[in-house]
């Protein structure tokens, strides 16, 4: 089974003035058939915890993708040592190096691994991990704050090992998993409610059909242009999208079809998916309107329509010179 | 051209996170004249400094409660946006310091639980507590509001600053309110000065993010009080 992963991590504006670098960092392994996928966000307080942060996320992904067989069948209690230990000894490494206490290496942790149909999920401090299951997204585990909203629980904290929060469990008809910091929560978990916004479901099945640099590219502007207005802080986020299988995007139901496009599930919008197909068909590789249009013998405006629906859907890229390509994987 | 993968509609609307800011004011008889005026026009200052900081605005909730003949709430906590004017104070009565402590602390509660309630996260609060006398209220009150503010600080729930307006101020009481920060004496009657430091102390808090030490400017308290 394979997964891709897409990860971003932007500065946050409130850093951005006071020019301290992104404290968040984001990391991913696939090794031996285990893929592992971390974020962690560092303490606004310590100097050098971009750094920490970094060491964290590094640390945990050889870890678990290095003893995954091994961390599924011990109990709990023992992993989460484990973990602390692996990450402690990095930082403890660190600090040597950079002459620096341990915590002004502190970061929140969290990360999700996923090896021949078993995951693990691991949580310490603040931030929230999701999971898609059946085309709906849930909260795996929801943030740790103190009573107020500057305080956290990091690495470094002495009450690490009794908050971290640790899960495992068969995948089931779980899709995808996101993990993301505090910055980006405050777009996408709505906090009374403490569930995360339905649009991460369409953005794990994006992930799971389209090109990884085209949508890496794509979940970073949108980063840089909406989530980072929303807050002062860094945003980061990381996405575990199971591939489709088969011929990707045209092997999905038509429901899910509908659902990338914009269109309610219904008999007319079905019908309709077959123009869609044959423009992204068409659209393999970068092509002009004019071009398309004689291709597909369309009349009047319907290419317009099409193509501005698949751009707003993220399905085809649209470049300024009127060049056109499909966004969606080569399978 | 789409460059954005999301939209603003597919984000949630998560409400700021507030910053609650109590000024627990002395307005008896003695504050009358000059220093009614100038406490006016420093809580108005205040109100104008927050109203144009756009963070300010939308994350410090401030309440106020005098005591001048009784205690009295004149705002309870909300932010500017809601509550745009500040109110005017007139010099009258006694000193029930502890009557208002008391009911600044409960405002407080409530409102903490009104923002577990609805998922709004919140600050430390700030309790700002000014006094030109000696307290002269239910003295059982007095000691019940030292007893639970100092819970609070010992607890670090709460920040409190204990100032002191002109010679009468009773600066041993304000001290027994503040186990961890000395009492501040205002110099002459620097209300304005004093209101600009909180406004921006406010701000600063109010973007602050988990992790971050707040780090209060001290440098800046000396402008206006004496250490």
């Amino acid at each position: 089974m394979g997964w891709t992963t897409i990860q971003c991590a932007v500065q946050g504006r409130g850093h951005l003035t006071s020019g301290t670098p992104c404290q968040d960092n984001t990391c991913s392994i696939v090794k031996d058939g285990c893929t592992v996928c971390a974020l962690a966000d560092g303490a606004g307080s310590a100097t050098l915890s971009h750094f920490g942060a970094k060491a964290a996320t590094q640390a945990v992904c050889s870890y678990i993708a290095e003893n995954f067989d091994l961390v599924i069948k011990k109990d709990g209690v023992t992993v989460k040592k484990e973990i602390l230990a692996t990450v402690g000894q990095r930082l403890e490494a660190l600090c040597s190096e950079k002459g620096c206490a341990i915590k002004d290496l502190a970061s929140t942790l969290l990360f999700v691994a996923e090896k021949s149909g078993t995951f693990i999920v691991c949580h310490i401090g603040d931030g929230v991990v999701g999971y898609v299951k059946e085309g709906k997204v849930l909260v795996a585990s929801h943030p740790e704050n103190g009573e107020f909203a500057n305080t956290t629980v990091f690495t470094t904290s002495s009450n690490a090992i009794t908050s971290m929060k640790l899960i495992k469990g068969k995948l089931n008809q779980i899709s995808g998993f996101v993990l993301m910091s505090d910055g980006t929560e405050a777009s996408f978990y709505n906090k009374r409610k403490r569930v995360l916004s339905p649009s991460l479901a369409r953005l794990v099945k994006l992930a799971s059909v389209c090109d990884a640099d085209y949508m890496s590219q794509k979940l970073n502007n949108s980063f840089e242009n909406l989530v980072k207005q929303q807050t002062s802080d860094d945003c980061s986020i990381v996405l575990m999208s199971q591939e489709a299988c088969g011929r990707g995007y045209a092997n999905l139901p038509a429901r899910d079809k509908c659902e990338l496009l914009g269109l309610a599930n219904t008999r007319i919008s079905r019908k309709r998916l077959r123009c869609f197909e044959d423009v992204l068909m068409a659209l393999k590789s970068w092509g002009t309107y004019r071009a398309t249009k004689r291709k597909l013998r369309l009349r009047g405006k319907k290419l317009d329509r099409i193509l501005e629906r698949l751009t707003r859907a993220s399905l085809v890229e649209a470049r300024e010179d009127g060049l056109y390509k499909s966004a969606l994987r080569a399978f | 051209m789409h460059n954005n993968v999301l939209n603003l509609e597919d984000l949630e609307n998560n409400p700021s996170s507030r910053v609650p800011v109590c000024l627990v004011l002395d307005t008896s008889g003695s504050m009358e004249n000059e220093p009614i005026d100038e406490l006016n026009e420093g809580v108005r200052l205040f109100y104008e400094a927050v109203r144009s900081d756009e963070t300010a605005l939308y994350s410090a909730e401030i309440s106020i409660v005098t005591f001048g003949g009784s205690a009295m709430r004149h705002a309870d906590f909300s932010t500017l946006e809601h509550q745009p004017e500040a109110p005017h104070f007139y010099a009258n009565g006694g000193t029930p310091m502890g009557e208002a402590m008391n009911m600044a602390l409960d405002l407080l509660e409530k409102r903490k639980n009104d923002y577990k309630a609805s998922g709004v996260d919140y600050y430390q609060p700030w309790i700002v507590l000014m006094t030109d006398g000696k307290p002269n209220g239910d003295s059982s009150e007095l000691s019940r509001s030292i007893q639970r503010t100092c819970e609070m600080i010992n607890d670090r729930k709460l920040t409190i600053f204990p100032i002191g307006i002109g010679e009468g101020a009773d600066m041993d009481t304000l001290a027994r309110f503040s186990p961890k920060r000395k009492p501040l004496k205002l110099q002459g009657l620097n209300f304005r000065e004093f209101f600009a430091w909180l406004s921006k102390s406010v701000s600063k808090v109010s973007q602050s993010t988990p992790g971050d030490k707040i780090q209060l400017d001290v440098e800046g308290i000396k402008d206006w009080a004496e250490l």
